[in-house]
């Protein structure tokens, strides 16, 4: 629990850190490419966010061969299955559980400079992000990157279609139905592997 | 003495309430605002220690329940005459519903802790943005109560009078906890809290214990928003809604002491102290984001440092009393 409180506190120290020196305005980024669109056929697709949209799947590509291919991913998800069992064959649980951090956070904080070209943003845009991540999760599951991108396209579809067919109310009811759908029928999420 | 007549543990929120009263003779008044914060921070960190401190649940919805209970009240006192207190109760009741809804989902099927702490955060979310849509569309020109002398509906020109009431919902909760922690009821919320298997191995209900819990809490807290609404006479989801609330409950349980009587009430008084101190910071260095940040700080001082806060230190247990 402790460790909760403690992520938490260091999510809203940056938080104020961010409304100190940058205020609490919504701002985003001036750049000449933001318009810029490919045509084909009837359909036009906004070339910043196909650029992010490569880069964000480049990225997830990138993590998940690190994981499954690497000594550093396989250390990983052993401490994420047993950490004692890793403990016992070697891995350095310590420095592995730190780089776990420093790895997730780099991913997200990366994650959130590709979104800052393209959409606006503020600094209370965290919380409201940590909570659509929560919900990914739930559904595709823990310890299954295949089952987060699936649960992740899930979401995204949903949500876009609400906010054209539903007028804005809260944050996407549909979104919360299916949260609330799979805590209670699958808490393990759709392709999950892991402990709920 | 004690184990012969356990009702004189009662006492001990009787005397502090005493001694409030008549400290509060001799303060000067422009520490009248402190003074009723003292009492918001430290009643709703009480209710808000039965979840997390007893039953070892990070519950993170709380601070929108205290923000739901002051502005459902102030709305139907403004809009429909409704005396603040009844107000409360029907705010409460509301609440209720919520965090019944909520504890079905978090505690019938077995969640995490991880996750049941981003449920309530979730849950915290859609009222926020419930109460920010209703604003919108309603009451652009926000709540406002008036400002006359109006007792039953806990509006005072004197501000003391606030910090009384608020001394009093804090006795009564400190009240409440001794039962609590006496009773079958507070050892099984511990033992929830220590071993949820083992809890429910030994014939525990672990999902009602719990729901009662989450419910109760969360309609008490809701009555700490009636008195907010009679004191700030301003009420907008911004303000209320906001998750500083719920910074400061945790900052405060977690300095004070988790888990421990009067963790709240020792904690209330500290970040109160703080907290007027970067007030009064020059608005250069006090831009808006100051207070979170200091209060973010000191969650995460307390949460690594001294997890068994001041009183913790000051009874030389400074062993976990959570995990």
């Amino acid at each position: 629990m402790f460790q909760l409180i403690t992520t938490l506190a260091v999510a809203l120290i940056l938080e104020g850190l961010l409304l100190t020196f940058f205020g609490p305005d919504v701002t985003s980024v001036h750049a000449p490419y933001r318009g810029a669109a490919i045509h084909v056929g009837e359909l036009s697709i906004s070339v910043p966010r196909l650029a992010i949209g490569i880069a964000g799947m480049a990225l997830v590509g990138a993590l998940g061969m690190y994981l499954h291919r690497t000594y550093g991913g396989r250390a990983m998800r052993a401490i994420a299955q047993n950490a004692a069992g890793a403990a016992v064959v070697g891995v350095p649980i310590r420095r592995m559980s730190a780089r776990i951090i420093g790895l997730s956070t780099g991913v997200a904080g990366l994650a959130g400079a590709l979104t800052a070209i393209y959409l606006p943003f503020s600094p209370f845009d965290g919380f409201e992000l940590l909570i659509v991540v929560f919900i990914v999760t739930a559904l595709g599951g823990l310890g299954s990157l295949t089952g987060l991108v699936v649960a992740a396209m899930l979401v995204a579809l949903v949500e876009s279609f609400s906010q054209s067919y539903l007028p804005g109310v809260v944050y996407q009811p549909l979104v919360y139905l299916m949260l609330i759908a799979v805590l209670w029928l699958r808490p393990e999420g759709i392709l999950g592997k892991g402990r709920a | 003495m004690l184990d012969h007549q356990p009702w004189l543990r009662y006492l001990q929120p009787v005397v502090l309430l005493i001694v409030a009263i008549l400290v509060a003779q001799v303060v000067p008044s422009r520490y009248a605002n402190a003074l009723v914060l003292f009492t918001l921070y430290a009643y709703i960190s009480i209710c808000w220690n039965f979840v997390g401190g007893l039953a070892g649940k990070l519950s993170l919805a709380h601070g929108a329940f205290f923000g739901l209970g002051a502005y459902i009240s102030a709305v139907l006192f403004v809009d429909l005459g409704v005396p603040l207190l009844v107000g409360g109760v029907i705010a409460a009741a509301v609440v209720a519903i919520f965090a019944w809804i909520m504890s079905a989902i978090a505690f019938r099927r077995r969640i995490g802790a991880l996750y049941f702490a981003l449920l309530t955060l979730a849950f915290a979310y859609v009222l926020l943005e419930l109460v920010r849509q209703y604003e919108i569309a309603y009451k652009l020109l926000g709540v406002h109560l008036p400002l006359v002398d109006d007792p039953l509906n806990l509006i005072f020109l004197n501000k003391f009078n606030s910090f009384y009431i608020g001394m009093v919902m804090v006795a009564i909760a400190l009240a409440v906890w001794i039962w609590v922690s006496r009773h079958r009821f507070g050892y099984m919320l511990a033992a929830i809290r220590e071993d949820e298997e083992a809890a429910k191995a030994l014939g525990v209900n672990v999902p009602s214990v719990l729901t009662v819990t989450m419910v109760a809490t969360a309609a008490a807290t809701s009555f700490a928003g009636v008195l907010a609404a009679g004191y700030l006479l301003s009420v907008e989801a911004n303000f209320v809604m906001s998750f500083e609330w719920m910074n400061i409950v945790l900052a405060v349980t977690l300095v004070g002491g988790l888990g421990r009587m009067y963790g709240p009430v020792v904690g209330a008084a500290f970040i109160t102290i703080i907290g007027e101190i970067v007030r009064s910071l020059p608005q250069s260095i006090a831009a808006g984001g100051i207070s979170t940040i200091v209060y973010g700080a000191l969650v995460l001082l307390a949460a690594t440092l001294l997890p068994s806060g001041i009183v913790g230190i000051a009874r030389r247990d400074r062993e976990l009393v959570v995990r």
